[in-house]
Order: C-alpha cells, then sequence, then structure tokens
C-alpha cells in the first residue's frame, strides 16, 4: 500500500534535511550572522533575513510544549488515524517544531514539559516525516515496504 | 489626519446564516449588497469601489475575476479581492477608510460570502487544512481546530480557565443568537450540553467549535461628511487597529493572540476611548478561548480566570453588564467564513444604529467589534461610535 497522505515536496533548500532524515539525523539551520537557530527549514534567516544559513545537527531531543488528541474534526486524508495526537515540541536548541506525538501510554497522563525525542517515519523513498515519542518509549516505525 | 470621525458606515446587509443549497455564493452577496445599499439610501450606481474576497464555496461557484460586479450589475472605477482569513473584512475597512480619505473613493461597497454550509463537508475541511504548511504541517495531521487546541490546552492545563468558564461561552452566545431571526441555532443549551456534546480535539468539545455555514455580509462606507447626508444615523469609525505575527501556530507566540493587544491598544488610541468607554463588544469567536483572550487583551478584565468566571454568571449575556457578541457570534450565528467575520462589524454597526430588534442593547454609544485571521495570524480591532 502506497503513503496516500500529503508528503513534502523536497526543495533546493530542504534537500539536505530530508536527505539527513533518511539516516535518522535530525537537522535544523543556523545563521551565521545573528546566530539564532532556525525551525522550519527557510531560505533566509526569519530574524535578521541573512541568506547566510545552513543546516547543523541537533540532538532531536527536547520538551514537550503542548499536544492535543484528535478525535474527529480531522482533514480526510488522516480520518482513519483518530484519534492522534498532534504537538509542538521545544527542542534542546530553542526552536519549536509541529509534528505528531507516538508511542505514548495513556494520553491522560501526558504534561507539557515531558522530555520527548524524535522518531522518523519512513513514508516515502525520499521523505521520513519527524516524528516524536516520549523519552524512554522504544516506538519506532516499519521500514518502507520492498 | 486620523480617520477618527472622518469615515462613517452607512450602510450594512446580511441574510439568513445556515445550510441554504439552493443560494450560490455570488447570489448570496448580491442580496446582501442590496440589502446594504437600501439601508445606506444608495443606488447601485452611486457605488464606486468594490471590495470582496475569496469566496469559500464548490468551485463552480467562485468568484472568478470580478463575477460578483458583473452579476449585481455594477461599473465601478475600482474593484478587487483581498484576503487575510476571517479578517479580510477588517482589511477591507482599513483599505477602504484610506481610500476614502485621501479622495481615491467615494461611496465604498464591501462584500463577503461563503458556502461552508452545505458544499461538501469534505471539501470544506480540506480547504481548510490547506491553509496549513504544505511542507511542515499538513504532513503532521494539522488543520484549523488542531492548531487551535493546541494552542488552548495549555490554558486549562496550567487553570487559568476551567472548562465550564469555556462553555459559559457558548451558552451566552446561544442566547444572543436565540434573538437573532438570522443566526443557524437558537434553541437554549447548558453548560452540561456543552461539557457532554465530545472533543473535536482536546480542549475543544463539539459546541465549542463553530458550525460551518452559508452566509454572507455587506457594509457601506462614506465620508462622515457624505455619511450625514445620507442617513439619520452614520456610524462613525472612531479607530482601527491591527497586528501580524506569524502563520503557522508552531511559530506564535503567547498562544497565537499576541496581536490582540497591539491591536486593541492602536484602537483605543486611535479612537481616544477606554475600555470603560465601550457599551457593547462583537467579539470575533471561532472558539470560547477566544472570547475570553479577547476580553482579556482588550483591557475589559484582568485575566482569563476572570473573564471566564465573569462569563459564567452571564456578564456578558443578555441583561449582564456588557453585552458581548449579541448576534451569536460563530457559535450560535453561524461560521460563514470571512462573510461570519464581517458580520461581527455589522452587528455593530446595527447595534448602534438601534436596529437590532428585539436584541437591541440600550443607547449604546461607542461598540467595537474584533477579527482574527487564521489561527490568531492577524488580529484587528475596529472602535465605532454614533458621534465622529
Amino acid at each position: 500500500m502506497s503513503y496516500t497522505k500529503p508528503v513534502p515536496t523536497v526543495r533546493p533548500y530542504t534537500e539536505e534535511f530530508w536527505e539527513a532524515a533518511r539516516r535518522g539525523e535530525f537537522l535544523i539551520q543556523h545563521c551565521d550572522d545573528c546566530d539564532k537557530n532556525i525551525f522550519y527549514p527557510r531560505e533566509v534567516c526569519p530574524k535578521c533575513q541573512s541568506r547566510n544559513i545552513k543546516y547543523v545537527k541537533a540532538s532531536g531531543k527536547g520538551r514537550l510544549f503542548t499536544f492535543s488528541l484528535v478525535e474527529k474534526g480531522a482533514p480526510p486524508d488522516f480520518k482513519e488515524d483518530q484519534p492522534y495526537v498532534i504537538c509542538l515540541v521545544d527542542l534542546e536548541e530553542k526552536v519549536r517544531i509541529g509534528s505528531m506525538l507516538v508511542g505514548y501510554e495513556d494520553y491522560d497522563k501526558l504534561k507539557p514539559g515531558m522530555e520527548v525525542e524524535v522518531v522518523f517515519h519512513p513514508v516515502t523513498e525520499e521523505i521520513s516525516l519527524p516524528k516524536f515519542r516520549p523519552v524512554g518509549s522504544d516506538f519506532t516505525f516499519p521500514e518502507l515496504e520492498g | 489626519m486620523s480617520i477618527k470621525g472622518n469615515v462613517a458606515f452607512v450602510g450594512y446587509g446580511d441574510i439568513p446564516v445556515g445550510k441554504y443549497a439552493e443560494r450560490t455564493s455570488v447570489q448570496q452577496a448580491v442580496q446582501v449588497s442590496l440589502n446594504a445599499l437600501e439601508t445606506a439610501g444608495l443606488k447601485p450606481g452611486e457605488i464606486d469601489t468594490i471590495i470582496t474576497t475569496r469566496s469559500f464555496a464548490d468551485e463552480v461557484y467562485d468568484w472568478g475575476i470580478g463575477l460578483f460586479g458583473e452579476e449585481i450589475g455594477m461599473k465601478t472605477k475600482l474593484e478587487f479581492q483581498m484576503f487575510t482569513g476571517g479578517a479580510s473584512s477588517s482589511a477591507m475597512i482599513k483599505v477602504a477608510s484610506g481610500l476614502i480619505m485621501s479622495g481615491q473613493a467615494k461611496n465604498v461597497l464591501m462584500v463577503a460570502s461563503n458556502k461552508w454550509g452545505t458544499m461538501k463537508r469534505e471539501a470544506a475541511v480540506d480547504q481548510l487544512a490547506k491553509l496549513h504548511h504544505a511542507d511542515w504541517e499538513r504532513p503532521f495531521g494539522f488543520f484549523q481546530i488542531g492548531a487551535v487546541a493546541l494552542t488552548m490546552k495549555l490554558a486549562f492545563v496550567f487553570g487559568m480557565v476551567t472548562p465550564e468558564q469555556s462553555a459559559a461561552v457558548a451558552v451566552s452566545n446561544r442566547k444572543w443568537a436565540a434573538m437573532n431571526p438570522n443566526a443557524m441555532y437558537r434553541d437554549p443549551i447548558t453548560i452540561e450540553d456543552v461539557l457532554n456534546s465530545g472533543f473535536v480535539a482536546d480542549p475543544i468539545h463539539v459546541l465549542e467549535s463553530p458550525p460551518l455555514a452559508d452566509g454572507a455580509a455587506a457594509l457601506i462606507m462614506t465620508s462622515a461628511a457624505d455619511a450625514e447626508k445620507l442617513v439619520d444615523q452614520p456610524v462613525y469609525l472612531l479607530g482601527a487597529g491591527s497586528y501580524f505575527s506569524f502563520s503557522n501556530v508552531s511559530q506564535a507566540k503567547a498562544g497565537g493572540a499576541e496581536g490582540q493587544a497591539i491591536a486593541a491598544r492602536e484602537a483605543y488610541e486611535m479612537a481616544g476611548v477606554t475600555p470603560q468607554d465601550i457599551d457593547l463588544a462583537s467579539i470575533y469567536e471561532p472558539y470560547p478561548l477566544g472570547t475570553l483572550s479577547w476580553l482579556v487583551n482588550l483591557g475589559l478584565h484582568k485575566s482569563m480566570k476572570s473573564a471566564g468566571q465573569w462569563m459564567l454568571e452571564g456578564g456578558g449575556a443578555p441583561g449582564g453588564e456588557l453585552p458581548v457578541t449579541t448576534d451569536g457570534g460563530m457559535l450560535s450565528r453561524g461560521h460563514c467564513a470571512i462573510a461570519g467575520g464581517m458580520l461581527f462589524a455589522v452587528e455593530a454597526v446595527r447595534q448602534l444604529r438601534g436596529e437590532a430588534g428585539e436584541r437591541q442593547v440600550k443607547d449604546p454609544q461607542i461598540a467595537l467589534a474584533t477579527a482574527m485571521g487564521g489561527v490568531g495570524n492577524s488580529a484587528f480591532v475596529e472602535i465605532l461610535g454614533i458621534n465622529p
């Protein structure tokens, strides 16, 4: 079964990010002019508009800023996944990322500030989506078939 | 020169909000525009500028370029579309006032119409989801209500507000809607009904999320001098404030409400009024916490908790201390997208003209209307009054 949900497009300035994601590495961007870390990836620094930005390796670890269990409102592509948890995660590198939380045991025990780490979800040959699991969870996604 | 008191609303138009499969988007726009022209005492030929916006509807009824003007049979100096989500009409008001003040327009018709109620539901939800980032939000199951839920969840986790206080906003809105013949839902609801309606996305219950609706709205603005010749009671624009700060919820500060206080400050300063002068607050609120957050950022309450407690005790309901969202708002009058945003200003104008029927507030002098685009990306405040 091929993956039918929305998939990011690989663009010239995000190719490096997705290439690293396939290897299981999480990259963020860093601005060499104003020293700011950047996520999501862009062509210019959102703080100082410099073009002098580059990818750097991030820890992939952070804390849950907030989360929500989606029970009834999902867009058509995600109906079959309900209930699922969307979240915002603050990485150690001081950037915030919107993603999905997986591998948790009890939704009612989730708390902002909880330690989480990236776990990649391979959905196509090109794209492995960075999702998050609680630190201590051994949840992993299956390899792509074929 | 400040816009304060120099431009005024002379006309407003609306139609019943709900599920009306027989009405096309552009037909709705024609009907509300004719209603607005009637309240202004203007003929179609006297409008020299039309500002429309994106129409959320099945494709076949989309407005193309200029379809509305052609359908109603108007030729004007200027016709164009503006879009910043649910706050599009507030952006129109800013642009219209500038065109009038600079002598580039005389009578400006602003109109919005949407078909969220009877277009294919999946298509409506999909249109909304497509407003989210194609690379960094949509692949992760993000969508409108989910993104809003992320910001609202924290208010409950940290005890800034109780579920009952949140539900009280929906109950209050419904009480006002009961007196609005154009509202979509008018039967009473209780706090228990809201809390037992299940989650769309935690912490937003079904009865705390807006019903998608068909609807349309129109406003006509002209100079204060022309307004005084046209109508008995011009509704003057005293202040207009706005602030844009983000698109994706991951990039928002302060739970997505950071623009509200900035927009409010600009509007109050321009109008030369304070929160104590406000007689009626027409608050853009697809979700109850939006109302509470606005009440704080408009300077009407000190905290979400005090605003929530005040709503729970009926402070914003009929007979309360300060009438809040007197047409029933998105939650009960119905969410007809951009038209739904314009209806907050329409309601403020109607109340100030003393034409709100059963739900008329007693002798309001100064009213405010707010709007938000996206998930709080843009915030707008307008202050309106019966004196310049």
